[in-house]
């Protein structure tokens, strides 16, 4: 298969690659770039494991086509915690007890990054409609809005 | 209770957190191996069919494939995917082989292939020649049990492996007892076959290597997967590794091997490690799902005191193509009604029915949920007969301390329901709110049900624990344990009671665990296990290591080993704080000390525990029933938890507020649509699991009286946050609106159903 040159920055870093027309964001990202954090579950776009933020907006990345992604800025949870510090995001999540099996930890932590980003004074319905959009099996997601609202009064 | 602990208690970040926060946390998807090929599975697109010739020649051929193997390339053996087997003393049925002659449902492995890449692989699917002759097929166990019906194993008669069988009866004729009764309720209560839906795939990676075969898997019972692994490839258990990276599934699909051995057959062919991840859809199709108890049939009667007089129920399991849970979960289901109330007789039957179903596995609350909607249902139901609250009723004839338990020789041992009945009731407003009237299109009703579970499967099944302890010259220590890690929180709270036992902080412990080749041996996790049976392992090992400081603390303290106490890393004479040593200076000289003589404190602690331990729940739902549209919002949900002892409170509710969305999918909407034999629902587009815009207000309160055989009195509630919304939602629908739902989920069709059907003339 015919492959195409791609410049994007992931976390900062500019990367050029040659991918092929139908490969994924979420595939060059865990498979070639060997960034995992972001998950691959449903292959659909419809549980929110894959999150990253694709110029400011958290986008599905296993729906998403590298090949379209030329000039991009992308920041996956590796490129979170910058100097060693955590985002408080990630802070609360660990604090707040919002982890188990960790599968849709960095999707979920990706979305309300960039709910926090857009709205430092969100409120419970605020992140309640923002990240529904992200599935988790384990928590029964309390915890989960417990440690976006904390990180956001954290943020102020 | 004791409340001078420091460690034991206290909301401390789960273990793993970190690495999960910052995406670096190994799964099993994750692992990546230099010259790892791409392994997939060829499955029978029949539900029932002979498979006549699997010729693979053309795949073989095609550049890039490495291995392929079919039934030809296999030793050919008896197993079964249900590795509890091995806790049974006499086992279970064993029904399957790894690529047979005959396909039994759809999905059903026909032969797999390893290749460099995944459109190889999938290539190399297209190219293996599959001659079927196609079976006519079965799918209800009505059908099943007919003269002349198709016929899934030619060993098990009218296809049924299991027979209706008496399990675990007590006290006289219940028919006798019946007639007796003021009051009987009856029905009969069916329930779907939920998915786990853990958002990791089905995912396992093998390498044989020198003779070794090294397995990266999700399972929650690693040393028992070993050992089929072992058996099934002609390997010694000590030729075999098992290792664990963090699971993102679990909920009891990790008891039950999944794609463990087409990935060790295609890596022993192949001669390379080979990674087999399954889609989405072929995990949902294929990965065996809760043991589905397809039909309850129950009666209870008691007097008009409510006095529990007489239970009987049948329990009916779809087994599906092959046995793997089917019997074992509709036992379970039946002996979890015996330590919840004091009936004076009960008289219970299993059976198991084989089907061209993908089979059934085991999921959170084992055949105890199912049984639950049928008890709780049918005492509401008599409680109204009798004109006896609910509430009343339950505090008047649960069972109690010192009673009989879950099995034959088992006593209860600790019991806070009262309490849990008497705060959830106050807690929800029970008494104001029923008293209100009940009309207009949207009705209110309120719910209530009852549980007592178990921390372990014993002494029905084995559930022996290993801990092993090992201080370096620091006085930090090593922990080596096996659970299951699936982000349950159990590593933490291990860590937490060895700290608390030897006045180290909990970050001090260095968690050695999923690794068969470095831990002890362990059952690992199912059934509540987890806390109770390795928390009792790790505390035994952590008192022998204290002793063991204590020991050496004496001759450099020079004072008697038992006026000793340790607090801080620091070991002092108890009367006199300030002649003390630090633990670091201990465990240093224990190591270097050749003057004194050296012998590291290692200290090793195996259990089998006899006692179960068992923890009680009520859990109260307040739901608003659209009388028009059949739509069911559960408004409130509230649950009141005896747990003995929270180790980790913020790890408890989080087990449990997990359980009540998995409940209320449960009860409400979660369903498995098969159509001659085909999941239709194959996807979390089609497959819903509660999103959090789905959750009711939701409210855990933790009920903390002690055990006396727990680790610092603690109980285990691995399963039990999934019990108690299906009955008490089902009783808040009846509340509300006078209908009895009996069959899950609950969905408005079925609510609308019920409603056209009480208002027919």
């Amino acid at each position: 298969m015919e492959t195409v040159k791609v410049t994007f920055q992931v976390n900062n870093e500019k990367t050029v690659l040659a991918v092929k027309p139908n490969e994924t964001l979420l595939e060059t990202l865990r498979e070639r770039l060997d960034l995992t954090g972001a998950k691959e579950s449903c292959g659909i776009g419809s549980c929110g494991a894959c999150t990253v933020e694709v110029n400011g907006l958290p986008l599905r990345s296993c729906i998403v086509l590298t090949s379209e992604m030329e000039g991009a800025d992308i920041t996956t949870i590796e490129g979170l915690c910058g100097e060693g510090k955590l985002h408080p995001l990630q802070e609360t999540f660990m604090e707040q007890g919002a982890v188990q099996c960790g599968f849709c930890t960095s999707g979920m932590i990706m979305t309300a990054k960039n709910l926090l980003d857009r709205n430092d004074e969100p409120t419970r319905k605020d992140i309640v409609n923002t990240i529904s959009s992200n599935v988790c099996r384990c928590t029964g997601y309390k915890k989960i809005v417990a440690a976006v609202e904390k990180a956001g009064k954290y943020g102020r | 209770m004791d409340d001078d602990l420091r460690v034991v208690g206290k909301r401390v970040a789960a273990v793993d957190a970190y690495q999960k926060v910052t995406g670096t946390a190994e799964y099993c998807t994750n692992i990546s191996l230099p010259g790892m090929l791409v392994g997939k599975v060829l499955r029978s697109p029949h539900a029932h069919a002979r498979v006549v010739k699997v010729d693979g020649s053309k795949a073989e051929v095609l550049s890039g494939v490495k291995a392929i193997v079919t039934h030809q390339d296999v030793p050919r053996k008896v197993f079964t995917y249900n590795v509890m087997t091995y806790q049974l003393p006499q086992g279970e049925l064993q029904d399957m082989h790894l690529f047979d002659h005959k396909a039994r449902y759809i999905g059903d492995p026909v032969a797999a292939v390893a290749a460099v890449n995944e459109e190889i692989a999938n290539e190399a699917l297209r190219l293996i020649d599959v001659e079927y002759e196609p079976l006519p097929a079965v799918f209800t166990v009505d059908e099943a049990v007919k003269p002349g019906a198709p016929v899934v194993h030619d060993f098990a008669e009218n296809n049924t492996p299991v027979p209706p069988t008496p399990v675990f009866c007590y006290g006289q004729d219940v028919e006798e007892l019946f007639k007796e009764a003021d009051a009987i309720a009856e029905g009969t209560f069916s329930t779907s076959k939920q998915i786990q839906a853990g958002l990791e795939p089905a995912c396992s990676v093998a390498h044989f290597h020198d003779g070794r075969l090294t397995v990266w898997s999700q399972i929650q019972l690693p040393h028992m997967a070993r050992k089929m692994l072992a058996y099934l490839f002609d390997l010694p258990e000590s030729k075999v590794r098992l290792i664990q990276p963090f699971a993102g599934t679990g909920f009891g699909a990790g008891t039950d091997l999944c794609c463990e051995p087409y990935a060790c057959a295609l890596a022993i062919k192949a001669g390379a490690p080979v990674k087999v991840l399954y889609s989405r859809s072929e995990d949902f199709a294929n990965r065996i799902t809760r043991e589905h108890i397809c039909k309850i049939e129950m009666k209870i009667g008691v007097r008009k005191d409510g006095a529990p007089l007489a239970l009987k129920a049948k329990y009916t399991g779809d087994a599906g193509a092959y046995m793997c849970k089917a019997a074992s979960g509709c036992g379970v289901a039946l002996a979890s009604n015996i330590t919840e109330y004091k009936f004076e007789s009960m008289y219970q039957e299993i059976e198991a029915i084989y089907t061209n179903h993908v089979a059934c596995g085991a999921m959170r609350g084992f055949g105890g949920v199912q049984s639950s909607f049928a008890r709780e249902s049918l005492i509401d139901e008599v409680c109204e007969k009798i004109g006896m609250d609910p509430i009343e009723f339950r505090l008047k004839y649960h069972r109690n301390v010192g009673e009989l338990g879950w099995f034959p020789t088992t006593q209860i041992s600790s019991c806070g329901l009262d309490e849990c009945l008497r705060a959830g009731a106050e807690t929800i407003g029970w008494y104001e709110k029923k008293a209100l009237p009940k009309n207009g299109v949207r009705r209110r009703g309120l719910g209530v049900a009852c549980m007592a579970w178990l921390s372990g499967a014993q002494p029905m099944l084995l559930e022996h624990s290993n801990a092993i302890l090992k201080f370096n010259e620091d006085g930090g220590c090593s922990l080596f344990v096996s659970p299951g890690n699936m982000g349950q929180g159990i590593l933490g709270t291990l860590a937490q009671i060895a700290a608390e036992v030897l006045g180290l902080e909990y970050r001090d412990i260095n968690l050695i665990y999923g690794d068969t080749d470095l831990t002890g041996f362990d059952i690992g996790t199912h059934a509540s296990r987890g806390l109770y049976c390795i928390g009792r392992a790790v505390k035994k090992a952590a008192e022998d290591a204290r002793a063991q400081i204590l020991e050496r603390a004496s001759a450099i303290l020079d004072a008697p080993a038992d006026q000793l106490d340790i607090k801080d890393r620091k070991v002092f004479v108890k009367n006199e704080p300030e002649r003390s040593a630090l633990l670091s200076q201990i465990s240093n000289a224990c190591i270097y000390d050749y003057q004194k003589g050296c012998r590291q404190i290692v200290a090793h602690a195996t259990v089998d525990p006899a006692e179960f331990a068992p923890p009680w729940q009520a859990g109260f739902a307040e739901v608003e029933v659209d009388t028009q549209t059949g739509v069911v919002e559960v408004i409130r949900w509230i649950t009141v938890h005896d747990v003995g002892r929270a180790i980790n409170p913020q790890v408890v509710e989080g087990q449990l507020e997990g359980g009540t969305a998995q409940g209320i999918g449960f009860a409400l909407y979660e369903d498995t649509q098969i159509i001659h034999g085909k999941l239709l629902t194959d996807g979390f587009d089609k497959y819903r699991i509660p999103s959090m815009l789905d959750l009711p207000e939701h409210e855990t309160v933790l009920v903390e009286q002690g055990d006396p055989t727990g680790p610092f009195g603690a109980k285990s509630v691995g399963e039990s946050g999934l019990f108690l919304q299906v009955p008490a939602i089902a009783n808040a629908i009846y509340d509300a609106v006078g209908v009895r739902i009996r069959d899950l989920p609950m969905s408005p069709e079925r609510i609308l159903k019920a409603l056209k059907e009480k208002t027919a003339p």
